[in-house]
């Protein structure tokens, strides 16, 4: 075959299928050479398009997988039924490029939906309570996954238990340290100590210029310490991190930091206002700080004449006026929360409050800029469109397009080309409705909305209101309600709450261990 | 078949153009067969084809047999075109399917060739841009490949093994899954 040029070999090749290509890489240096750098596995390895969410709900014991309701190919087992039974409760920790990282109780697997394959990861030699556990697979690069766990980073400095101070009994028998509330009542000295304390320890820069880190890699299964040496000087301070509204101290409400694998860096988003870009093979790493948020959101107005005309037989003027309260004071508590992730351009920051969206696409540094900077892509308030959707009398009619844990029922004749937006036969919402009466809901409508995840290669964000779930099309300010995805086995909706989720790609090529339910990965 | 044209095509179909292959031996044939080759085709339209055409990539034993396929072709190339033009004419449907198995009769046994052979008409067809023969040829070399074991390609292919059982091994575990 060496008779002929590398091109005309890459052309026979590359009417093979995946497998007669991995077989034809062992035969000879060249014929890797021309596979490799043309890329013809990576063809048939690159992850497939968009196939549902994965989503972990407080108060449910594991995750659910929201997807659309056509049978396709390849089966997804989104109720990851291959897996060992649960032993308490088991939680999607991440998902790259087809694999998917689960915990259940303090252990970890990796395992492959569409494969049906998995791996129980062997136990750490030391794991901190808030440590975060991210996936690395890219199969255009290698079949082998690593999993990275930075440790958290150290906590504020807490006032000692004063003996001398009495406390409420509730507190003591519920808190170990003093609470908030206890706290603005210490005496002032104890807490100007405190405060210096935590300001002297707080103004330590973070992270470290040598971050560690336990990585555990499938190529020798085992898991290693290693350090990341950061490139430049860009910081912030262990304070920022502590006064991050959604930082360790509110670790049960927040999600967890995510992280993302784009072009060959690992990007993780930490809480104090920063993004850590990796690079795995050099081991280093930069800071990139978050956008700020001051004055992108605008505060929804509220009138109190449409309170008051809610008066009635069953409402008097003061409950009217009340509730009008009530809604002031949530305008003025919420906190926007933060998503991580990335779609069409790259790496998008988003920043979601009420029902309004900020995002930002990263750009990484070039000549022309030597620093990485965010463009504030789309600033769009959806609520609007929510209101209409949610005000329309046939709604109950409308097709719902994706369910809960559908994936695993196909059937072998139809190639799956991947979620495509525009063939779900939803119906779509668009523009105002002309009524911006915020703070008026309607019935089924959340105050806010959840981000569920961007679509890998479209500006498509999907949304989630209560258990609503519906898809935004960023360029033509489109939303569309796909399904619902209410946790069957819940007992009150006020319960469950989507917590976080993973947008899911299938991979139908793993290096994970073919095995049966109750055998253990050795 | 190519008697739908009209009185130009006839013309231009009875225009005879030298093929020289790398060993000076000269071929005669039809515009109609040698423009399958687009590379013949731009000389032809450059008007640089006066005197033949040398073609010093390619042996006559190998230019013959490129003939032989561009000959069967360019006919069936016009009765596509014709059959177009008609294709309401359920007869004439027929004669084409016919005609089509017997093309595909032909390439099945114009391939029944020794692997030296093969390996020079995909040059051949690459150097004279004939995309059907381009096509036809890798994917038999394709099909030969396919469900043989790596030793079993090396041999067929007389290709030598340059990689250490280690270096191989570790390839293996790169894609295990197409080995199970």
């Amino acid at each position: 075959m060496d008779l002929l040029p590398q091109e005309l070999i890459g052309d026979i090749l590359q009417r093979l299928p995946a497998r007669e290509i991995a077989v034809c890489r062992t035969v000879s240096k060249d014929l890797r050479a021309v596979i490799d750098g043309r890329g013809l596995l990576v063809v048939h390895l690159a992850p497939r398009g968009l196939r549902g969410v994965f989503i972990n709900f407080t108060g449910q014991d594991e995750p659910y997988f929201f997807s659309r309701r056509e049978r396709a190919v390849p089966r997804v087992d989104g109720e990851l039924n291959f897996l060992p039974e649960i032993e308490l409760v088991r939680e999607a920790l991440h998902h790259s490029n087809g694999l998917l990282l689960v915990q259940d109780w303090g252990t970890l697997f990796v395992c492959n939906p569409a494969t049906r394959r998995w791996a129980q990861l062997p136990s750490r030699s030391s794991k901190g309570f808030g440590d975060t556990e991210h996936l690395v697979f890219d199969p255009t690069v290698s079949l082998h996954y690593e999993v990275i766990s930075f440790a958290e980073a150290p906590r504020k400095p807490k006032i000692p238990i004063q003996p001398d101070i009495e406390r409420p009994s509730w507190c003591k028998t519920s808190f170990p340290e003093y609470t908030d509330e206890e706290i603005e009542n210490l005496p002032y000295t104890l807490r100007a100590k405190y405060d210096h304390e935590a300001q002297i320890k707080g103004s330590v820069e973070w992270p470290p210029s040598s971050h560690m880190a336990q990585v555990f890699s499938s190529r020798t299964g085992q898991w290693e310490e290693r350090a990341f040496v950061r490139e430049d000087d860009v910081t912030v301070t262990l304070m920022d991190v502590w006064s991050d509204p959604w930082g360790p101290e509110m670790s049960y409400k927040a999600t967890r930091c995510n992280a993302v694998y784009w072009q060959g860096a690992f990007y993780i988003h930490c809480r104090g206002g920063f993004v850590m870009r990796l690079s795995l093979l050099q081991q280093k790493y930069k800071v990139i700080k978050t956008p700020r948020l001051d004055n992108v959101f605008t505060r929804p107005k509220l009138d109190v004449d449409k309170f008051l005309s809610k008066e009635g037989p069953y409402r008097n003027k003061e409950y009217c006026l009340r509730e009008f309260q009530k809604e002031h004071k949530y305008l003025d508590s919420a906190k926007p929360s933060m998503h991580f992730g990335k779609s069409e351009h790259g790496i998008y920051y988003t920043a979601l409050l009420w029902y309004q969206l900020c995002i930002w696409v990263l750009h990484e540094a070039s000549e022309c800029h030597p620093t990485p900077e965010w463009e504030l892509k789309h600033k769009v308030d959806i609520g609007p469109s929510f209101r209409q959707h949610y005000t329309r009398e046939e709604r109950k009619e409308i097709m719902e397009s994706w369910s809960l844990d559908c994936g695993k029922e196909g059937s072998a004749n139809q190639i799956d080309c991947g979620w495509d937006s525009d063939d779900d036969s939803g119906i779509n919402v668009e523009g105002d409705d002309g009524s911006s009466n915020g703070g008026v809901y309607y019935c089924n409508m959340s105050r806010h909305m959840d981000l569920l995840g961007y679509h890998p290669s479209k500006e498509i964000v999907f949304l989630g209101n209560r258990f609503d779930g519906f898809s935004y099309y960023l360029d033509s300010s489109k939303l569309q309600f796909l399904g619902n995805f209410y946790p069957e086995g819940c007992v009150h909706s006020l319960v469950a709450f989507t917590h976080e989720s993973f947008i899911y790609t299938p991979c139908m090529h793993d290096l994970l261990p073919n095995q049966k339910k109750n055998t253990t990965h050795d | 078949m190519a008697s739908a044209g009209s009185g130009d095509e006839k013309a231009a179909a009875a225009a005879m153009i030298t093929l020289i292959s790398s060993d000076n031996e000269k071929f005669e044939v039809t515009e109609a067969t040698a423009t399958l080759s687009q590379t013949i085709r731009h000389m032809i339209e450059d008007g640089c084809t006066d005197g033949g055409v040398p073609l010093p990539n390619v042996t006559s034993k190998i230019l013959a047999r490129v003939i032989e396929y561009c000959k069967k072709h360019a006919t069936a190339a016009a009765g596509e075109e014709g059959s177009s033009s008609s294709f309401s004419d359920a007869a004439f449907l027929e004669v084409d399917r016919a005609f089509l198995e017997e093309l595909e009769e032909f390439d099945d046994a114009f391939l029944e060739v020794d692997r030296a052979t093969l390996f020079d008409l995909i040059l051949a067809a690459n150097y004279l841009d004939i995309k059907g023969l381009l096509n036809l040829t890798c994917q038999k070399v394709a099909d030969s490949v396919k469900g043989k074991t790596p030793e079993q390609i090396r041999e067929m292919y007389n290709i030598v093994n340059d990689l250490t059982p280690e270096e191989e091994a570790e390839i293996r575990r790169e894609t295990q899954w197409a080995f199970e």
